[in-house]
């Protein structure tokens, strides 16, 4: 059981509501995941901008985090989990 | 009207934190570290992994001996203290006088508020439930009493997810047996000497001649008596009152144990730059200055100097700690753990200095300061800086308090 270091780009599908952000989905290599669940969600400041991290849940129960730059717009899968 | 003060204190929070944002830790036990080397240190133990005897300030490999299914986690400062802000926003909507007592514990005076939100136990469990339904599905044990120091005594008798009430007619008979190291404030060596007067209990306490108390520890001794009678007049200040800071400081373990004084100095300058950056973003110039080294054998060892004048800045604070660092002798004793902190604050008086030299610098620091707001700490630093071999740190002091113009500063 550890968590596996990604830090690769990926393509997220998100809701910008209420001053919040929603990841919903995000394509990672050629498959779609749907987000069932944001079980955390934090920023960390790099200078006058924040890095927002979130961690989910997809619809099979695997844990991602995921984090987005307020400087470039991108969002980068950081890590997963791996119950093997 | 009798005061209602509630101490709530998080249950392992750091771990707690870590299960909540993955589901899949919960149940399981994990040790929360620094890092995930062999070189790591434990901050925070699930319930799980205590019950094997692990505890907070253990390596991980001692809390793998200990544990070895347990999963180490790496120590995530900022999720910490997201969610302990988050904690704080939900106490201010119950009461004005919360006091974040650490980055996992508040008192909060609820004084009058039954009217609003019920009884004071019914508002606990409305705490409780909030927290895990808007914030994060973590726990944390609840003290009720007529002031802080009962209830913060009151909320360690039960853990985890705890709810322990003492009235005032009660605390006679409460203090009678607790132990005197369970008061706040009753530290090993403190406890150690009452023992030796045969004083276990805050009732023996309480019997004690208050006269000899003040005797050997004159101002303490008095309050020592008041509080083995569970007397406690402190205030839970309102809520925009922020505790002057009284020092600013950073400590790093080696990624392995030197011998060499060129690399020790390396980690010195990092940690210094860094307590200066704090410094100036609080506003705050420091006179003393502490260093703290500890040896491979773990004994550590720490000594200050006292500057003629204050300082921010970061070359300064480190010739200063560089002095003292140059008196041990790295070479033969080796370092484990560089640490540097500054005190004998104030607040920065913005007088110019009349020498240009000076003026010079602090309009350098200033520039520098203005390129790492805007692009990240050490996007700029001091060229002797090992810029790609920066020492991360993930951890955070649990002794850390939401003070939002230092921690939020020009963000």
């Amino acid at each position: 059981m550890v968590y596996q270091s990604i830090g690769g780009p990926i393509q997220v599908y998100a809701l910008f509501e209420k001053s919040q952000i929603k990841p919903l989905h995000f394509k990672w290599g050629q498959r779609v995941y749907k987000i069932a669940k944001v079980t955390g969600r934090w920023r960390v400041p790099v200078g006058r901008y924040k890095l927002h991290h979130f961690g989910v849940l997809d619809t099979q129960d695997n844990f991602y985090q995921l984090c987005y730059s307020e400087e470039d717009f991108s969002w980068t899968l950081i890590q997963t989990w791996n119950e093997g | 009207m009798d005061r209602v003060i509630l101490h709530v204190d998080m249950n392992a929070y750091f771990a707690a934190v870590a299960q909540a944002t993955n589901p899949h830790l919960l149940g399981k036990p994990i040790l929360v570290a620094g890092s995930l080397g062999t070189r790591g240190v434990i901050t925070c133990p699930s319930y799980e992994a205590r019950k094997y005897g692990v505890k907070t300030g253990m390596t991980v490999p001692e809390g793998k001996r200990l544990c070895p299914q347990a999963v180490v986690v790496s120590a995530d400062a900022h999720n910490y203290v997201t969610i302990s802000l988050r904690l704080r926003e939900l106490f201010e909507k119950f009461t004005p006088k919360v006091e974040n007592f650490s980055i996992d514990e508040a008192f909060l005076d609820i004084t009058g508020t039954e009217r609003l939100f019920g009884s004071p136990v019914e508002l606990a469990k409305t705490i409780k439930k909030r927290i895990r339904e808007e914030i994060a599905d973590i726990t944390c044990s609840i003290g009720i009493a007529p002031n802080r120091l009962l209830a913060k005594l009151a909320s360690g008798m039960q853990k985890p997810d705890g709810l322990v009430v003492i009235t005032q007619d009660k605390v006679a008979e409460v203090l009678e047996k607790t132990p005197v190291e369970e008061m706040c404030g009753i530290g090993p060596k403190l406890t150690n000497l009452l023992r030796m007067w045969g004083i276990k209990t805050c009732g023996q306490l309480a019997r004690f001649p208050v006269e000899i108390l003040e005797r050997r520890f004159g101002k303490v001794g008095r309050y020592l008596h008041l509080m083995s009678k569970g007397e406690d007049g402190s205030e839970v200040p309102l809520y925009y009152y922020y505790e002057k800071v009284k020092s600013i400081g950073h400590s790093c373990t080696l990624k392995t144990d030197t011998h060499d004084p060129e690399v020790a100095q390396r980690y010195l300058l990092q940690l210094c730059e860094q307590v200066a950056r704090r410094l100036r973003q609080g506003n705050y110039q420091g006179k003393t200055i502490t260093l703290v080294v500890r040896k491979p054998d773990m004994i550590t060892v720490s000594e200050q100097t006292t500057l003629k004048f204050f300082t921010d800045d970061g070359v300064q604070i480190f010739q200063t700690a560089n002095k003292i660092l140059s008196k041990y002798s790295v070479e033969t004793l080796g370092v484990r753990l560089v640490g540097v902190s500054v005190s004998n604050l104030t607040h920065k008086a913005s007088q110019l200095s009349l020498f240009w030299e000076e003026r010079r610098k602090q309009l350098l620091l200033k520039a520098m300061d203005v390129i790492n707001d805007r692009f990240g700490d050490f996007t700029v630093a001091w060229g002797r800086l090992d810029l790609k071999n920066l020492h991360q740190n993930n951890l955070i002091s649990p002794a850390w308090r939401p003070n939002k113009k230092i921690y939020f500063g020009r963000i």
